[in-house]
């Protein structure tokens, strides 16, 4: 007899993770040995049972997505780790393979195509269907670049004022930060405007994820 | 006879006919809605359309599985734009909140 694949699902929505359950119920090949609601709690469970695959959300209160992908890569890296998550954006996904997650399915895809999401992974190790090889590989490989270039010089300090900027800090509250005048950080901020050339601080925040200066998990 | 009559089937649908997983389902649905619709308030009176993104984010995965296209496009927009015009993040929210009390009123009066 084939051996069952073994799945752990691990999702803050109680309601998704058991609809998700029923579901992969119904496929034989399929054994869910266990749920859990976040990170922390699916990294203890490791130590009593080990899925071949494990279907990961991004958002969760307690050790999200992205740290327990981390995790799992640096500790128990024979697991195949599938991000099933609602978010789309090319940079947070750039992240998580940087990281080391083996697949990436959004969750409006629907549950079929989870069904073969993990068939897939479990038969050549990865599944990103509909995605841009090179850029996967680019990330695999580390290279947060991939994203468009700006085509622009920042300073170091400039970038790191975006940043804070795009994690809504006043400009006081990046001057305290980073030890600098308020005054400074007015000047920075001016100049940052002025050389991506957009006109407030909703442009800057989309201007930053769009050149992989920043994630949405930032 | 409301239009979100079919919520029942959509249980039934998502359980594969077994009545233990779907009553679990039907109560989590009663315990988790109650709580999101008074962040969704709370938003709206605080006009805080950041954390109205976030709970839009995460109710939009509960209408995928109910199969539910309004609620859906609802959440879609919140979670996108909410904020981006106000007047009609308001509308939208309102709309859903309302979606969300009527569904939780047949559930309560069917299960």
């Amino acid at each position: 007899m084939k051996k069952k694949i073994r799945v752990a699902i691990v999702d803050d929505d109680y309601i998704y993770r058991q609809v998700l359950i029923a579901y992969l119920k119904q496929n034989k090949t399929f054994d869910i040995i266990f749920d859990c609601s976040n990170g922390k709690e699916f990294i203890e469970a490791l130590l009593k049972h080990k899925p071949d695959i494990v279907l990961l959300d991004i958002e969760m209160s307690i050790m999200d997505g992205i740290e327990t992908t981390a995790y799992l890569f640096k500790h128990y890296p024979e697991i195949k780790i599938l991000i099933h998550t609602m978010h789309n954006e090319d940079g947070l996904s750039h992240d998580l393979i940087a990281k080391g997650a083996h697949g990436f399915l959004l969750k409006e895809k629907g549950f079929q195509e989870v069904t073969e999401a993990i068939h897939v992974m479990k038969k050549h190790g990865y599944y990103f269907e509909g995605w841009n090889l090179q850029k996967i590989i680019t990330a695999k490989n580390g290279n947060k670049n991939e994203a468009p270039p700006t085509g622009i010089n920042f300073t170091k300090r400039e970038l790191e004022i975006i940043r804070l900027i795009c994690k809504e800090n006043t400009n006081q509250e990046i001057a305290d930060k980073l030890f600098i005048s308020k005054r400074t950080v007015d000047g920075h901020r001016d100049n940052i405007l002025q050389k991506t050339k957009v006109r407030n601080v909703a442009g800057l925040v989309k201007f930053a994820l769009h050149h992989g200066l920043i994630t949405l998990n930032e | 006879m409301n239009e979100h009559t079919n919520i029942l089937k959509e249980f039934d649908r998502v359980s594969y006919g077994d009545a233990e997983v779907k009553e679990k389902l039907i109560q989590a649905f009663l315990s988790q809605k109650p709580d999101e619709i008074r962040i969704i308030n709370n938003c709206l009176q605080e006009e805080n359309w950041k954390e109205l993104r976030n709970i839009a984010h995460k109710l939009k995965s509960s209408f995928i599985y109910l199969n539910m296209p309004r609620p859906i496009e609802l959440t879609e927009a919140l979670r996108v734009k909410a904020g981006a015009d106000v007047e009609a993040t308001k509308k939208q929210a309102k709309e859903l909140v309302i979606i969300c009390n009527e569904i939780i009123e047949i559930l309560k009066s069917k299960s």
